[in-house]
């Protein structure tokens, strides 16, 4: 008798344990997808490259200035809200990187890369 | 009941490979789809032009990188692990798929201590989790930049693509070749050795063993304690004294033995064994 409650003990407390699991798994893919966010810094574009494809060259511009959180000229970088898959689907092309300052910022600014850098 | 020893894998065994054939097929991207904002269960680098879905190993390492935690990629592996445990590694994973096949090779193989298993741990927490956590992406011991799958689905086919095309070839760094020459080389002579050494993904589908929804179990009233489970066991693994081994990869070859089989938390054989009464107690009243 001892023995079989024993084991039906161990068995509802597997059970318990599996579902609680899977519950706790799908709650946070729900809600890695639904709800996380993380700002990313998208360092701003050089003017310097038209997109136009002018061939006249443009008039003579400042490099663009340099990255730093709480920038809040016009040539600061823009803070963009990311969903997690979306930055998932950075990370797998090294879009993105962790600044000294503990932010994150974009690798690139354009058309980001196609393949891991790694 | 009696125990059996089948002479050969049971049928569920012989369908395995069919199985990591296609789930080969899907997770090399056959639409082009290139869904890399989802995380797959298995370990297949995004390196590769042919991924579907993201490692789940990078993801955590970059997320490491970043002090972000990668709720979308812990997920995934809670919610696979926590209902298949290690089925994802003997039936699904690619990467254990190409070991399963360089195995087949007729050469002789050798088994590890089973404390080897435990270096995985090491290699995740060490260069999955704290390497990219406090030294950054950049670090040469990154997980990324020593993995062997990335070198062989990634950088090896850059390389072959380089060499079609005529451009100049991306050659991986030495220590990636390296490595992956190790592990290539480890295959002939051992099964899975990637898997049973070193893999993170596999240290973490290891702890989902003893909880998840499906698993083999040995029953203890039909084992006689034979050995002749271990004796099949191609990973030096003891079914009978320690059916949850973390270093099991579910290739279900021990269960030609009768006494093991796959059960799952809503077995009913289960249910009804832990549900009936004792037959010694007297019945319950009409």
């Amino acid at each position: 008798m001892g023995n079989r409650e024993a084991k039906s003990a161990a068995w509802r407390g597997r059970s318990a344990a599996a579902i609680v699991l899977v519950l706790a798994g799908a709650a946070a893919v729900v809600g890695a997808a639904t709800w996380h966010a993380i700002p990313v810094l998208v360092p701003p574009a050089k003017t310097a490259e038209s997109s136009s494809g002018s061939e006249t060259p443009g008039p003579a511009v400042e490099p663009p200035s340099p990255v730093t959180p709480g920038d809040d000229g016009a040539k600061g970088p823009v803070v963009l809200i990311e969903s997690e898959p979306a930055l998932v689907r950075e990370v797998t092309v090294g879009g993105v990187a962790r600044l000294p300052s503990g932010d994150i910022q974009r690798t690139y600014s354009g058309q980001a890369p196609s393949q891991c850098p790694t | 009941m009696t125990r059996t020893f089948s002479k050969t894998s049971p049928e569920s065994a012989r369908w395995r490979v069919w199985v990591q054939a296609a789930f080969l097929l899907v997770w090399l991207d056959p639409f082009m789809l290139r869904l890399h904002n989802v995380c797959s269960p298995v370990f297949h680098c995004y390196a590769c032009p042919l991924a579907l879905f993201a490692c789940p190993i990078g993801v955590l390492a970059q997320f490491s990188a970043l002090h972000v935690i990668p709720l979308l990629a812990i997920g995934t592996l809670v919610l696979v692990g926590g209902i298949f445990g290690g089925f994802v590694c003997g039936w699904a994973c690619p990467f254990g798929f190409l070991q399963d096949l360089i195995a087949r090779i007729p050469v002789p193989k050798f088994h590890l201590p089973s404390w080897t298993g435990y270096t995985r741990y090491a290699v995740l927490v060490l260069l999955v989790l704290a390497v990219p956590f406090f030294f950054g992406e950049s670090h040469p011991l990154f997980f990324c930049r020593v993995c062997p799958a990335g070198t062989l689905e990634g950088g090896m086919y850059n390389v072959g693509a380089a060499i079609v095309k005529g451009t100049d070839i991306p050659w991986p760094s030495a220590p990636k070749l390296i490595i992956l020459g190790l592990v290539v080389g480890a295959m002939f002579v051992k099964w899975r050795p990637w898997c049973a050494l070193l893999c993170p993904l596999g240290a973490v589908f290891g702890l989902f063993k003893r909880v998840s929804v499906f698993f083999l179990r040995v029953d203890p009233e039909t084992c006689i304690s034979c050995s002749l489970c271990r004796e099949e066991c191609r990973y030096g693994i003891a079914p009978d004294k320690q059916i949850s081994d973390p270093r099991c990869v579910h290739c279900l070859e021990c269960t030609r033995c009768s006494a093991i089989g796959i059960r799952s938390i809503f077995s009913r054989a289960e249910t009804a064994a832990q549900t009936a009464p004792p037959s010694d107690s007297p019945p319950p009243p009409e």
